[in-house]
């Protein structure tokens, strides 16, 4: 075998992955999306603000009633929606990647404690976990919103304040194993601080599970976040946000469909090809599966 | 028991066959009682409900004018003695019939403290300073008050007549589910949550002599659905499952409108609109800043965009319906450039920034005035608050310190300023989250309190709300209107601004 026919692991989960055309798509998506949030106010033809009431409810511009100042149509308050779309995605990817972060980060720092020195730090973070677990997430979010009021950063409070959780559980599992495997006893025989094995030896090694969690969960915490706005707890207007959108626009249902319709589309689009992106790469990326 | 469960059945089977041979009218309702109780509760829902059942002293016409129901004739002895004779012959459901004991009984439930089964009753402030009901005959009773209060009459409409006998033999417990009025349906169950089902009392004394015809109700039945959600409420509408659906939204309106067998019927409501600015901060102590911003929103636009025409259009306190109110107001016109003028001369050029504070059923609107604010220079943002929490706080002067202005409203049942100025604007008044105080306004409503020649107390008042529109201590909005969707096949019927809805005249089509 010549030298030029040897494909590393990761240029052949690459082909893989682009072979695997729903998740391309997705991954498209995804990244228009990112950069509609990006640049934002250099690509959006209205401000997020701007209120009249003499276009309240206009339509979108391929019915009647419709203009192409406004492609997607206006809210109750005479908003163009398609503005405020491109705003409300920078809601919903920055809070998603800021939670999934500090929610990824927490957890695995609790998640390497637990499964690692075992004992008392184990029982306590497995217990809390446990605890925080047996609260409906979506009420749990709810009632902390109320207690601390609603806004951008009681927002991401109340959804890392248990979104690290999951993550946990994935890590301090897998540690629970790693610990067990002869790299981890060889760097202990070497007089390895426990420290140094946590964060150099297991860690590494366990990158790749926390990355699919931290994508995974990225889908939901969008959810979650559009839940929340949709019941008056998120960031408040006039900042844009899609679940906001969604709920402003549930009085005219029968009578102006787009206010709401359009908003939650891009929700379904957003969730479902991060759901979908994930599937695909972590398909490609997974040494088991390769054929 | 055996005949009460009898006709409850009848009632039920009644209901699945859906008004074949019986005229029956269903009503889409948003919220149950809360009791069937007239003496305990404060809530304006569980009193529609209940004036199906039981008759009041006075009633109010369609025209919102006080007039006699259970009485017959009645005057004024002086400021503080007022007489009244009731009609004879008038039946409670159970057959008893209405004396003068009755009526002092249930006055006396209402206004002695402890006199429910050890419970005051919720209803007691709503009947002021009534010290007394004395039995003077077996028709007629004396009610006394401890100083003058000239809106007597108009606040007896909101009080129900019970029956000594039954109140005292079933107690306040029983009272909170079982019913013995006067009124033109007796009530057959009560299926909390879910209905409650009515028939016609065939020996009703006939009602307000003065609002003919005067007789027993025409249909059989009245069935109140319980439905809060407001899309399934339209849609029993329009689907001719119900025949009247109370706060129909302005949404909807079109809808009701379009559709060949239903209708909209409005009737002004009692309750203001307002946005309370914090009169004792900065920069909302200067009038030149409140006037300004009064003349800084299009009043007229909102209500005919976000309101679908539904409201009447404010430049004070008072419902263009209600005892004394000032037709000659100056107007605040929509004028951008006089509003940037006024903020300049107060020392406002650049503006400044503010907060309306509201709840999210008025987020909407609170967002469209805070829009039209902006374009006059200020930077005002709206935060979206629980009911429960945003409301103490401005009630209380010291922890409103830090807010700016306040979307908020006041009912005033009563149609008369006595009801609604005093809480609101006098100084230290109960609703005055504005903080806002006048001397003369102050005296002006003291003075009305006690006044019992009806034009001096007109004047004083037309007075006071001349001065409150020139000191401007609000953001002056609108007085909306109730809507009702009516079915076609309902005739006779129209809404009241007390939200009575009163169906002894209605017939079905």
């Amino acid at each position: 075998m010549s030298a030029a026919a040897v494909t590393s692991p990761t240029a052949f989960a690459w082909r893989r992955a682009l072979r695997n055309r729903s998740a391309v798509g997705a991954a498209a998506v995804i990244v228009v999306v990112a950069l509609a949030a990006i640049f934002a106010p250099w690509i959006a033809p209205h401000a997020v603000d701007d209120t009249d009431l003499l276009r309240r409810l206009q339509p979108p511009a391929w019915m009647d009633g419709g203009e192409w100042a406004f492609p997607l149509g206006c809210d109750g308050l005479g908003r163009d929606i398609l503005s405020r779309l491109i705003f409300g995605a920078r809601v919903s990817i920055s809070i998603g990647l800021l939670v999934v972060a500090l929610a990824v980060g927490i957890g695995t720092i609790a998640g390497l404690t637990a499964g690692y020195l075992r004992g008392t730090a184990d029982t306590l973070l497995s217990r809390l976990a446990e605890i925080l677990l047996a609260f409906p997430y979506l009420i749990f979010a709810v009632g902390l919103m109320a207690m601390t009021g609603p806004g951008l950063h009681n927002l991401v409070l109340a959804l890392v304040y248990r979104e690290w959780v999951v993550s946990f559980r994935v890590v301090r599992g897998e540690t629970l194993a790693a610990r067990e495997i002869e790299y981890v006893e060889a760097a202990r025989a070497l007089g390895a601080s426990r420290l140094h094995i946590m964060t150099r030896e297991i860690l590494p090694n366990i990158l790749s599970p926390i990355l699919v969690v931290g994508t995974v969960r990225m889908a939901t915490v969008i959810m979650l976040e559009a839940s929340l706005s949709f019941l008056g707890l998120g960031v408040q207007s006039p900042t844009a946000s899609w679940g906001a959108m969604v709920a402003d626009g549930r009085d005219f249902l029968l009578d102006a469909w787009w206010v709401s319709t359009i908003p939650g589309l891009a929700i379904l689009a957003l969730v479902l090809s991060i759901n979908v992106a994930s599937q695909g790469f972590r398909d490609a990326f997974d040494p088991r599966m390769r054929t | 028991m055996r005949t009460k469960f009898l006709r409850a059945l009848v009632g039920a089977v009644m209901l699945g066959t859906a008004g074949a041979q019986a005229a029956e009218i269903r009503i889409g309702f948003t919220q149950d009682a809360l009791t069937l109780d007239p003496g305990n509760h404060r809530s304006r829902e569980t009193e529609t409900i209940i004036r199906q059942m039981y008759d009041g002293l006075f009633t109010r016409n369609s025209r919102m004018e006080v007039v006699p129901e259970l009485i017959d004739t009645w005057r004024q002895v002086d400021p503080v003695t007022y007489e009244f004779t009731i009609h004879r012959g008038v039946r409670f459901h159970s057959g008893d019939e209405l004396t003068a004991e009755d009526i002092k009984f249930t006055f006396d439930r209402l206004t002695q403290t402890n006199a429910m089964d050890g419970q005051t009753s919720p209803r007691q402030s709503l009947l002021g300073p009534l010290r007394a009901v004395e039995v003077i005959g077996p028709y007629a009773v004396r009610f006394i008050l401890r100083e003058p209060w000239p809106i007597l009459t108009a606040m007896l409409p909101f009080q129900e007549v019970v029956s000594r006998r039954f109140v005292e033999r079933v107690g306040t417990a029983g009272m909170a589910t079982q019913a013995n009025g006067t009124g033109a349906f007796r009530l057959v169950e009560w299926r909390r949550g879910d209905s409650l089902i009515l028939e016609r009392f065939n020996d009703y004394f006939g009602g307000a002599r003065s609002i003919p015809p005067v007789g027993p109700a025409n249909v059989d039945r009245v069935i109140i659905r319980v439905i809060p959600e407001n899309a399934a409420r339209v849609a029993a509408l329009l689907s001719g499952s119900v025949e009247i659906i109370n706060e129909l939204p302005a949404s909807a309106i079109r809808q009701v409108e379009a559709n060949p067998n239903t209708r909209v019927a409005r009737v002004n409501g009692t309750r203001t609109f307002f946005i309370a600015f914090n009169n004792d901060r900065a920069p909302f102590n200067d009038p030149r800043v409140r006037r300004a911003m009064n003349h800084a929103i299009d009043r007229n636009l909102i209500i005919q965009r976000i309101l679908a025409d539904a409201a009447v259009p404010l430049n004070g306190v008072m419902s263009p319906d209600a005892f004394a109110f000032n037709r000659d107001l100056p107007e605040f016109t929509f004028d951008q450039a006089l509003a940037r003028r006024l903020l300049a001369e107060a020392g406002h050029a650049n503006g400044f920034e503010a907060v309306i504070d509201t709840q999210s059923a008025y987020r909407e609107i609170s967002e469209a005035i805070a829009s039209m604010l902006n374009r006059v220079g200020l930077r005002i943002r709206v935060q979206v608050w629980e009911g429960s929490v945003l409301t103490p706080i401005w009630q209380n002067a010291e922890r409103r310190r830090e807010r700016d202005m306040f979307f908020t409203s006041w009912g005033n049942g009563a149609l008369d300023p006595s009801d609604i100025m005093v809480p609101t604007l006098r100084t230290g008044g109960r609703g005055n989250s504005a903080g806002f105080s006048n001397a003369e306004v102050d005296q002006l409503l003291d003075a009305a309190e006690t006044e019992v020649d009806v034009n001096k107390r007109r004047d004083m008042y037309m007075r006071a709300q001349a001065i409150v529109n020139r000191e401007a201590p609000w953001l002056f909005l609108w007085l909306p209107q109730d809507l009702y969707g009516v079915s076609r096949r309902l005739q006779g019927w129209e809404p009241n601004a007390d939200s009575r809805i009163n169906l002894q005249r209605a017939t079905m089509r």
